[in-house]
């Protein structure tokens, strides 16, 4: 015997309509996935991005605080100044570091060493070392950490002892430096300050290396890990610097000897630890630990810390480079997020549609309303709770770890439990058998109305707003305007559908066809939900269209971006003799070269710049390849382009002595590296006429022929042009600029997105045609019953499809387009494109022709999937449902 | 069980006007019905399609409501209730069994659970007791754990029935209860419903165009365009009957069809008051008659 409980009767009930459900099953499962796996992979793609352009820069990133208290680094500080800050420094930095907990493990233990640096060393002879040569200096820091067990492992020989006066200092280097100086262990120097006092004997005790050389201790002295050489620019010498280790606990009494001393406490930065998505958080926190200083807290010798670091700039810089990609990955994740909002919500309509007998039956047999949701809400449940949180854990499992799963989970709840509420408001607007009242059947033109509304504004306010920077972060008006703009297009298209369809059925009814006839008279029913299928073709195409001419315009804009910062397809900057000029022209699959050259510096007001000259013709025609060079405007009256500061319109220039020219003045960003000088003008050589000067030299640009390989003709330049060269190719340009993780992560996303949203409107446009099969086959049952055939039967369902198909493709087009000239026009082109280069709208026309007829195809193939359907179902089928209509 | 003054009437319905708007159409599908239904009588709804027996079932179940006009049923008033009260109404005072099975039963639930759900939704105790007796009253018990799909029509519509009566309701409501049975099944049906009739004292009110059902009640109410017509009252042993009319509360009253044509009556009749009776024959105005 059972016995009928709600449990019992949910289970019971899912059996009713288990395709639809575990269609919504899957579509959760991919939102769950996407909801809990894009976000923790657009963040390790980030962090990636992050770790890449902190790397190498553990030293500047360091929190780091020099003690500048004259009992401590004043010329008159001794052992009794030194002693109690030395001894007091660690645990008081410990207690500093409690100030930084809400970092957690970023921040790392803090540091402190002693320094003295500018001691000079002969070197060591016998070795052939190069110290010992003439016009070879040594210059040596000696350093005291008492860390530095910790931050370096012994290479060789031992760690230094006490300082014992009268003996020789004993030392530790690193290994590296030691065998750059040639620096044996047993090997004792005299050393000498810069100040000339009396020498001081140390002696090569160790060797040692670091144990992590990417970390702050290291990085904070530029000679720890290795020996730095500087070579003077006047006399030609060359002087090794390097750093030397003392027993740390002899600082107190060895610092007072020593000039030039001074203290310095840091806390390193641990940057694994660093993620993008706490970026913000980080460099707030560490600027508010920057304004504040602590203090020294020793008696006598206090002193407020003051901690400085890099990290909160390079955190806001990344996030600002950061901000375009993080904002274009969102901007195309939210198309396949709508798409699966509409097919999940016709999901439910035509799961409710299925479930609307047996809650009849249920509301007849007394169950409330309440009932009714809770059980139409838990029926759902049980196939999306499951699927969401299977979706969250193949996410998590499939995305890096270590992230925080709050989001995540926040994710998954939002997942599993949209579908079921939303299939408990769906069942409450079932709960009456009453006509709607003016209020229910207002409120959907209301709410159209609203869309519209707010679709325009957002569009008004993009339009006047204009470009804006990323760097502030996603910024929800550009998000959400590409999607509410084609819910609103679809909206108006719905509404002005059914003169459309008003005015064909006329023109139909005129023709002699039988389908066309009957097409034209069919009731909306069998083209119910006419409206989501319009809706799912419009934002398939529009988005697919939208990123497409997003893609090419951005790989359109890179490619001119590299072109200008290159200045041709090939560039070559140096020396350069007419000779080797001549020669790079005749490189194999060069078509045209233009040279640079240098005539000197001349005087604008109030500032010297470097002239350069250029033949405008020749400049023409390697740059005929970039839409809008700022250097082409040496042709005509403007004479003359410059990137320095705001001369006046007309000016005179000695050098030139030409009378007046006409400046431009442009981006140094956007023009060829060749042009190096910080300030300079380009002037038409032709202007130049008779003046007294001499060009010499120093860049060539070439164009190359379509199919040359920049790469070898960039190797055989270089060849020509010697070492001392720079030779740079647009393409190597382009790919340092689309080349980045974050770069590659946008396509990515493009391409998933578009792919997913294509997929998810085919999946509501056969929802739909689902949705009108009865009354398609009640219609197609009388029909036959009156002669019509297999193959009219199939030719009147794509008459039935036709006008939305054809509607969707056409209006999703031109939204797509419409949406990509709207965020283009909203994006500042350096953040799109990495050059304040103009970025022009780009249609690939080919690529998205066969977009398009992929989307036609698999339009055909859901018609024709439902025409097989419909057919193979016997007319009496048809004809039984006629009686169920009361 | 006969109708008599004493008797409360359950059913009071009275003016009733149910119209549909849709597409700038307007269809009155009740023009001012007025029935009234006796506590423990048994009565059947007649018309041809379109004559508005649905329409009235509908309201009479608390699925619609009247555009004008007075319904009472159990002391509901079916005009004025609140959601709260047209719930209780559904589950507490009256049942309904349609014509088609899948109104009536869900397919995936036993023919028990089928009638344990009206008590499951009201929240009542011992359902399995009380479905196990409504289930022996209708007998059907042998079949109480199969599904809807695995019983004869007549079952189907037996254990309807049985889910029908689960919360004791005053008033049976019987749409087309026999519409898709043979003979055989329509009577064991019909005779289901008379038995719960008698036994539970159930009003039952079945709307059908089936003619053979008159002879299963008591009481036939003929309707016709939107308006109850006639009535055939039957004795208690079904073997006389008495034609009835209905007269409204203005004075108008239909003559049955059959009457109408067997007596050639057309536009005008001639109507006699007498000492106890209206005497109507067939008859032209005298205006006419000098005419022709």
């Amino acid at each position: 015997m059972t016995r009928i409980g709600p449990a019992r009767l949910t289970f019971r009930g899912l059996r009713v309509v288990p395709g639809v459900s575990a269609l919504l099953a899957v579509l959760v499962l991919v939102g769950a996935f996407l909801a809990v796996g894009a976000p923790r992979q657009t963040i390790e793609i980030l962090t990636t991005s992050l770790h890449q352009d902190l790397a190498g820069s553990a030293g500047q990133l360091a929190l780091n605080a020099e003690l500048t208290n004259d009992s401590v680094s004043g010329p008159d500080a001794g052992q009794n100044g030194i002693a109690p800050v030395w001894s007091h420094l660690g645990s008081r930095l410990a207690t500093i570091r409690h100030r930084l907990s809400a970092l957690g493990d970023i921040v790392e233990p803090g540091e402190f060493a002693g320094s003295a640096a500018g001691f000079t060393g002969k070197g060591f002879s016998g070795s052939g070392t190069p110290t010992t040569l003439t016009g070879i200096g040594l210059m040596l820091t000696l350093e005291a950490a008492p860390s530095l067990h910790d931050d370096a492992r012994l290479v060789a020989g031992r760690w230094p002892r006490r300082v014992v006066a009268g003996d020789p200092i004993e030392v530790v280097i690193s290994a590296t430096s030691a065998a750059t100086l040639g620096w044996k262990i047993g090997q004792t120097q005299e050393l000498s300050d810069e100040f000339g006092a009396e020498g001081m004997a140390v002696s090569l005790v160790g060797t040692v290396a670091p144990r992590d050389p990417a970390g702050a201790f290291w990085g904070l002295g530029y000679d720890r890990a290795q020996t730095r050489t500087v070579t003077n620019p006047v006399t030609g010498s060359i002087t090794y610097f390097s750093t030397i280790w003392v027993d740390p606990d002899s600082w107190p009494t060895l610092a007072p000897t020593l000039a030039g001393r001074t203290i310095s406490a840091w806390y390193g930065i641990d940057l694994d630890a660093v993620t993008a998505d706490q970026a913000t958080t980080i460099a707030a926190e560490v600027r508010q630990f920057s304004a504040n200083p602590a203090s020294l807290g020793v008696p006598g010798a206090d002193q407020e810390l003051t901690f400085r670091s890099g990290l909160p700039a390079a955190l806001v810089g990344f996030t600002a480079r950061s901000g375009t990609s993080t904002a274009l990955i969102a901007l195309f994740a939210l198309g396949p997020a709508g798409a699966l909002a509409a097919v999940l919500l016709l999901g439910l309509r035509l799961l409710q549609s299925r479930r609307s007998r047996a809650e009849a039956l249920m509301r007849a047999r007394g169950a409330s309303g309440w009932q009714l949701r809770v059980l139409a809400a838990a029926e759902v449940a049980v196939w999306t709770v499951p699927a969401a949180v299977l979706g969250a854990v193949v996410a998590i499992a499939l995305t890096p770890a270590g992230r925080s799963l709050a989001p995540g989970i926040v994710a998954v709840v939002l997942c599993a439990l949209i579908a079921p509420v939303a299939a408990a408001v769906l069942t409450e607007r079932a709960d009456e058998h009453t006509e709607p009242s003016v209020v229910a059947r207002s409120a959907g033109l209301v709410i159209e109305a609203a869309v519209v509304l707010v679709a325009a504004l957002a569009l008004v306010v993009l339009i006047a707003r204009g470009p804006v920077t990323a760097s502030s972060g996603v910024d929800p008006l550009v998000e959400l305007a590409p999607l509410l703009l084609s819910i609103a297009v679809t909206v108006i298209v719905v509404r002005l559908m059914p003169f459309a369809t008003r005015w064909l059925g006329a023109v139909q009814r005129g023709g002699r066809s039988a389908i066309s006839l009957i097409a034209a008279s069919s009731p909306s029913s069998v083209r119910r939900g006419g409206a989501w299928a319009l809706f799912a073709v419009m934002i398939g195409v529009g988005l697919s269209v939208f990123s497409l001419t997003m893609v090419a315009t951005q790989q359109h804009g890179v490619a001119q971006a590299a072109l200008s910062q290159v200045g041709s397809d090939v560039a070559v900057s140096g020396d350069l003799t007419p000779q080797t000029v001549r020669q790079l022209d005749k490189l194999p699959g060069v078509a045209a070269h233009a040279t640079i050259e240098t005539i000197g510096q001349a005087s604008l007001p109030h500032l010297d710049v470097v002239m350069y000259t250029v033949d405008p013709a020749e400049l023409a025609s390697v740059q005929s390849g970039i839409d809008a060079s700022p250097l082409r405007v040496v042709h005509g009256a403007e004479a003359m382009v410059t990137n320095a500061g705001d001369p006046p319109a007309n000016a005179q220039l000695d050098a030139a002595g030409q009378g007046e020219l006409h400046f431009h003045r442009v981006d140094p960003v956007a023009v060829s590296f060749v042009l190096s000088a910080p300030r300079w003008i380009l002037v038409d050589r032709s202007r130049l006429g008779d003046a007294n000067v001499f060009p010499t030299p120093v860049g060539v640009l070439l164009r190359l022929h379509p199919g040359a390989d920049p790469a070898a003709i960039a190797a055989a330049a270089t060849k020509l042009a010697g070492p001392d060269a720079t030779v740079r190719t647009a393409a190597s340009a382009e790919a340092a600029i689309v080349g980045t993780p974050l770069d590659r992560a946008v396509h990515a996303t493009i391409l998933i997105a578009t792919s997913l949203a294509a997929a998810l409107c085919l999946i509501v446009f056969v929802l739909t045609l689902a949705a009108g099969a009865t009354a398609r086959l009640r219609r197609g049952a009388i029909l036959r019953a009156m002669g019509f055939d297999r193959r009219q039967a199939a030719l009147l369902v794509l008459t039935d499809v036709a006008p939305t198909a054809i509607v969707g493709v056409v209006v999703g087009s031109a939204t797509g387009v419409g949406l990509a000239a709207l965020v283009l026009h909203t994006i500042e082109p350096t953040e799109l494109v990495g050059a304040p280069v103009p970025v022009a709208l780009v249609v690939d026309v080919p690529t998205t022709a066969i977009a398009l007829a992929g989307f036609v195809v698999a339009v055909l193939l859901a018609v024709a999937v439902a025409v097989i359907v419909d057919v193979a179902r016997p007319p009496t089928a048809g004809l039984q449902t006629l009686g169920e209509e009361r | 069980m006969t109708t008599t003054t004493a008797q409360r009437n359950v059913i009071d319905c009275a003016d009733l006007v149910r119209i549909y708007r849709g597409d700038g159409v307007e269809v009155q599908a009740l023009q001012g019905l007025t029935l009234r239904v006796a506590e423990g009588d048994i009565v059947a709804m007649v018309g041809a399609s379109g004559s508005g027996k649905s329409t009235l079932l509908g309201i009479l179940s608390g699925l619609d409501r009247p555009s004008a006009g007075r319904a009472t049923v159990a002391g509901f008033d079916l005009t004025a209730l609140s959601s709260g009260r047209r719930l209780e109404y559904r589950r507490n005072a009256v049942g309904f069994v349609w014509q088609q099975t899948e109104r009536n039963l869900l397919p995936y639930l036993t023919a028990r659970e089928n009638v344990e759900l009206p008590m499951l939704f009201a929240g009542r105790a011992e359902r399995e007791k009380r479905a196990g007796e409504l289930l022996r009253l209708l007998e059907v018990d042998a079949h109480a754990d199969r599904r809807p799909g695995q019983l004869s029509g007549g079952e189907q519509q037996r254990v309807a029935i049985a889910v029908a009566l689960a919360n004791g309701p005053q008033v049976l409501l019987a749409d087309e209860p026999t519409g898709e049975l043979d003979e055989a099944m329509s009577a064991e049906v019909l005779e289901a419903i008379r038995a719960v009739n008698e036994q539970l004292g159930v009003t039952a009110l079945i709307v059908t165009h089936d003619p053979a059902v008159s002879e299963h009640v008591h009481r036939t109410v003929q309707i016709r365009d939107g308006r109850t017509s006639t009535e055939v009252h039957r004795d208690t042993d079904r073997t006389g009957a008495e034609t009835f009319t209905v007269i409204d509360s203005v004075g108008r009253l239909q003559l049955p069809t059959d009457y109408v044509h067997r007596l050639g009556i057309r536009e005008l009749v001639r109507l006699t008051l007498e000492d106890d009776h209206v005497r109507v024959q067939p008859g032209e105005a005298r205006g006419s008659e000098k005419k022709k």
